[in-house]
């Protein structure tokens, strides 16, 4: 889905039977080389202080990888949030294509699963005294409704498209 | 709701990525309207009559009940 398009380098349609303008190349390469410093320091930061306070003598640089390796995602997202987010406007075209009401569509079932889901699997936990940790279980969920929603648009648009 | 959105574009020569340009949408969405299986927003539906030059009736027609009416 094409929802966005940088304010750097394109300015939106002012009318319905104007071309609009293409998506823009980017939002520059001195943003995109700032976002990836930023990303890398952050996660080595993170690394560092992983490794200051919880690594067993003479590992630390092992606990240094691997703390920068599982932080860089998130502080990718981080420094493109900081950084190149600012300079994307949303498409005021979006909520009028049909693959945002498919979006939509299964959001909103993927909304109603995870309802029904939860209920049956709380009754079921009450009834049975069986105990879940929390932290597997909260990643199950997540990672249900994310499939869910991907599932229920990929039906949709061979539906429908 | 019924259309004729794509005789009106085959009138003027224009592919579904053509009218999804001039109207700054998907060109899936040109194919779901075209097929009868999106029904446009009101801006959209202003949007494609203003490309078409013709009035919003004259593209969309209801149907079931609302056409009964």
């Amino acid at each position: 889905m094409n929802t966005a398009h940088h304010r750097d380098t394109a300015q939106p349609s002012q009318d319905h039977s104007s071309a609009p303008t293409p998506d823009a190349k980017g939002a520059g390469p001195l943003r995109w080389l700032l976002t990836l410093l930023l990303a890398a320091g952050v996660a080595a930061a993170l690394g560092l202080l992983a490794a200051a306070l919880t690594a067993p003598d003479g590992r630390w640089w092992l606990t240094f990888i691997v703390f920068t390796l599982c932080t860089s995602g998130p502080a990718l997202g981080m420094a493109y949030f900081l950084i190149i987010g600012p300079t994307i406007i949303p498409d005021r075209h979006a909520e009028q294509s049909v693959e945002r009401r498919w979006f939509e569509q299964a959001a909103a079932g993927a909304a109603t699963d995870m309802v029904l889901t939860l209920g049956i699997a709380l009754v079921a936990l009450t009834f049975t005294s069986f105990e879940l940790d929390a932290q597997p279980a909260l990643f199950a969920v997540l990672g249900l409704l994310m499939v869910d929603v991907l599932v229920r648009y990929r039906v949709l648009s061979g539906r429908e498209g | 709701m019924d259309n004729c959105v794509a005789a009106r574009r085959a009138e003027r020569h224009w592919s579904q990525a053509d009218l999804a340009s001039r109207l700054g949408v998907s060109r899936q969405t040109i194919i779901s309207i075209e097929k009868g299986r999106f029904d446009p927003s009101l801006p959209l539906a202003f949007g494609l009559a203003a490309v078409f030059e013709c009035r919003i009736e004259d593209l969309f027609t209801p149907d079931g009940d609302l056409a009964a009416e």
